[in-house]
């Protein structure tokens, strides 16, 4: 197993060191900005987006309801092409089958194009044991792959090392001799990599996406090194899970309309293959034999659960590009080879609870993922699922039981309430020491620490919610009682913007909907009063 | 439980059956029907999506040149010469960032006689290019492999005949067959993807729909001696379907083109072929 490839450190340490670290999430930031921006006005530019995630997402519902079905017909016509099938149930039946074509040929050299599902077996490791030399061929993956690095985003995974750190690493291992310039490194790299794509006896890549009804597989690539793959070796390996079937190639047009866009922002990528068997009799490049194996590693359990709607993931990246956690923890604060909002919904549907270090919290459940879904997934109420799910199998901190039964009797008994506080507005501004906010001089307390060391902790305001807005209220009644016409012009804006007094009508349905529950909102909203 | 060697049906078993069911059905309902979601390219005149096609081509940093029949071989010695006595300008000029000049400066074609090689279609071979340029070499299948991997792996241009553009996304198909290996467009440092405006479709759709289409007149067997499309099997061995340079943003987020594939892509849109 090999998805969560950190579980030494729980999801408090690693979030410390990303958190520490200010090139990695700033970069990380950068990323999420350029991306998000330019999907956003690709977004814009589709006449229909949501009708195309919406026919997206019923497609993918259809082939995961009827996944037997889909990876039947796939296998039956990829082997019509010429394929060579090889069924993986587990990620060791995936690593035997591979290693046994690796022995066929007495293979010692490959190259690999970007595949998560190789990741997932950790097969790199397993290949290098075996004897057999492996050579990543995406920019970033080969990077990592100098530096004995893991990756930090799904998409660009070496984004957290800097220009001058990744020329180093080149320097250092490789005889590089230039400057740090990314054009000079990368076309070094261009060098560097062509004798092994052209000498190279095996080629493994993954597959976006596999068509059954032509028995075709895809492969979506910027760098050409994919197709670099796809060219050269004799002998290609595609490796893919059994969640990555469409039915035909219309549905492939379709979820080709928003990968590249959800992903990087493109319309299309510089390269996208369709292949549809090994080299024929009369080509002259190309491999001449094409193994494929399919692997389940775990997926068919998500079926008929919660977490079926996860195996419509195309693994865009889109969700990574919104979520405010990831923004600051980055991929290394998730642990796992999935990170951000569909890596702690895949890591912890396919890995259980045990060693998860607290994962299905590194997430505000504020659902932008969720909207950015082009297959529509529930990212964050799935999340949610999971750490309901997580505490019913009783794996949870044991205090946290304790905190919440105490946190049920305080919200559930109105004088306990009152005197919490009565007390608490006191003490916390004592804490405060004239500040509105606990911030990092009271860590010192033990119970506020896991808060305050990171983040702010407003204090309790003077104002109870309920006497400011009886006061309101009557000021309200008094205005509309002295004849105003303009109670009927309401401004919901100045209302977030604190100006309550300023805010008659419309915002009153939300203040009244807020103020039925026992809460202190001013202390909430982060007492803005 | 051993490992390895394990049959189709011992990955569908566990599979029908969290599905609540004892096998695989032989039927199953149809794909939802939903209508096709309005796409970008709805209602365009064929003349219009061949301004999209340019402009989207363009946008991605493809130098496109529109021309007639007779034009193309004029063209394509044109940006040969251009780009083998002064890289920079010739590939650069819309390079909004310093990146440009130092692109140019870390590899360029400026080799006196650059060597080219092309695909053996029917439909670029009409234009005569060989007899224009020197140096040209035709991909041939009789030289086997190594051979004409070398020729791709040498050559500082690879001409290719594209089977449809994409209006949409200023996409180039090209089918892979015995006259148009995958090297040609992928080895050289420049490729030039010779496209007629005819074949430009709205989106990839319409043209995987013409692909198949195309192969299912053949009845899935051998195809007609003049098609690129397909030969043995029902589709194309590859379709390839390539949209500009060979990019990256790997290192800070920075673009850098001519990654391992081209580092410049031509399009020449034939006008009235």
């Amino acid at each position: 197993m090999a998805i969560l490839y950190d579980t030494n450190h729980n999801l408090r340490e690693r979030a410390r060191t990303c958190l520490d670290n200010d090139f990695k999430h700033n970069a990380i930031e950068t990323a999420q900005e350029t991306f998000y921006t330019k999907r956003g006005t690709l977004v814009d530019e589709m006449p229909d987006w949501e009708a195309q995630r919406t026919k997206a997402a019923a497609m993918r519902t259809h082939v995961t309801q009827n996944m037997d079905y889909y990876i039947k017909q796939f296998a039956t016509n990829a082997q019509a092409n010429g394929y060579i099938m090889h069924y993986a149930p587990t990620d060791e039946d995936a690593l035997w089958e591979i290693l046994d074509v690796f022995e066929q040929h007495g293979a010692a050299t490959c190259v690999k194009s970007k595949s998560m599902m190789t990741e997932e077996m950790g097969l790199n490791a397993v290949l290098e044991q075996a004897g057999v030399k492996v050579v990543e061929t995406d920019c970033a993956e080969n990077i990592l792959q100098t530096a004995g690095d893991m990756p930090s985003h799904i998409v660009v995974p070496a984004l957290h090392l800097d220009r001058d750190a990744i020329a180093e690493i080149y320097r250092n291992k490789r005889g590089y001799e230039g400057d740090s310039v990314p054009e000079h490194i990368t076309h070094f790299l261009r060098e560097l990599l062509r004798d092994e794509f052209l000498e190279a006896e095996v080629g493994i890549r993954g597959c976006n996406f596999g068509v059954a009804q032509t028995g075709s597989v895809t492969l979506v690539t910027n760098e050409g090194n994919g197709r670099m793959v796809d060219s050269f070796p004799k002998v290609q390996i595609v490796v893919s899970g059994v969640d990555r079937i469409v039915p035909d190639l219309e549905s492939l047009d379709l979820m080709m309309s928003l990968l590249p866009r959800s992903a990087v922002g493109a319309k299309m990528t510089a390269y996208f293959t369709l292949d549809s068997g090994p080299r024929k009799a009369d080509e002259v490049d190309g491999p001449e034999e094409v193994h494929i194996v399919l692997m389940d590693n775990g997926r068919h359990k998500l079926l008929g659960t919660d977490f079926e709607a996860m195996l419509r993931c195309c693994r865009c990246g889109a969700c990574l590009n919104i979520c405010p956690v990831y923004r600051h923890i980055t991929g290394h604060g998730y642990g796992s080879i999935y990170p951000g909002p569909m890596g702690i919904v895949l890591t912890a549907a396919l890995e259980g609870y045990d060693n998860l270090g607290g994962l299905a919290n590194a997430c505000s459940l504020c659902g932008a993922c969720s909207q950015h879904c082009p297959v529509k997934i529930p990212l964050h109420e799935l999340i949610r699922q999971h750490r309901i799910n997580a505490v019913e199998a009783g794996a949870v901190h044991p205090v946290e039981p304790a905190v919440f039964t105490g946190a049920e009797m305080l919200w559930s008994n109105y004088a306990i309430y009152m005197m919490a506080m009565t007390v608490g507005r006191p003490v916390m501004q004592a804490v405060a020491q004239g500040e509105d906010v606990l911030d990092e001089r009271s860590t010192w307390i033990p119970i506020l620490k896991g808060w305050t060391e990171s983040r702010d902790f407003p204090v309790i305001s003077q104002t109870r919610f309920r006497t400011w807005f009886k006061e309101h209220q009557a000021n309200r009644a008094a205005a509309a009682h002295a004849g105003s016409v303009s109670v009927e012009a309401p401004a919901v804006a100045t209302e977030a913007a604190g100006a309550h007094e300023t805010a008659p009508g419309v915002s009153q349905a939300a203040l009244e909907g807020v103020g039925t529950d026992s809460r202190d909102v001013a202390s909430a909203k982060g007492g803005e009063q | 439980m051993t490992l390895g060697g394990k049959t189709l049906d011992d990955l569908l078993a566990p599979i029908s059956l969290q599905l609540g069911r004892r096998r695989v059905p032989e039927a199953i309902d149809p794909l939802p029907d939903i209508p096709q979601p309005a796409r970008v390219t709805d209602g365009l005149s064929q003349a219009q999506l061949v301004d999209m096609f340019v402009d989207e081509a363009q946008k991605v940093r493809v130098t496109v040149h529109r021309c007639t029949v007779e034009q193309v071989c004029a063209t394509i010695a044109r940006i040969v010469a251009t780009a083998s006595t002064n890289t920079a300008t010739a590939v650069s000029a819309d390079a909004t960032e310093e990146a440009g000049k130092q692109e140019a400066a870390c590899i360029n074609n400026s080799a006196p006689n650059p060597s080219i090689v092309m695909d053996a279609t029917p439909e670029l071979a009409q234009f005569g290019i060989a007899q224009v340029c020197p140096n040209v070499t035709v991909w041939d299948a009789a030289r086997g492999f190594e051979a004409n991997r070398e020729v791709a792996r040498t050559a500082a241009f690879g001409i290719t005949h594209a089977a449809y553009g994409i209006a949409e996304t200023g996409t180039v198909v090209q089918p892979i067959s015995a006259q148009c290996g995958r090297a040609i467009s992928l080895l050289p440092l420049t490729h030039i993807a010779v496209v007629s405006a005819t074949t430009i479709v709205p989106t990839m759709r319409e043209s995987l729909a013409g692909i198949q289409h195309a192969c299912a007149a053949y009845g899935g067997k051998h195809a007609a001696p003049d098609s690129q499309a397909c030969s043995e099997y029902s589709l194309p061995s590859q379709v390839c379907f390539i949209s500009g340079p060979s990019v990256t943003s790997d290192i800070e987020l920075v673009r850098v083109e001519g990654v391992h594939g081209p580092m410049y892509v031509h399009y020449v849109v034939v006008e009235n072929l």
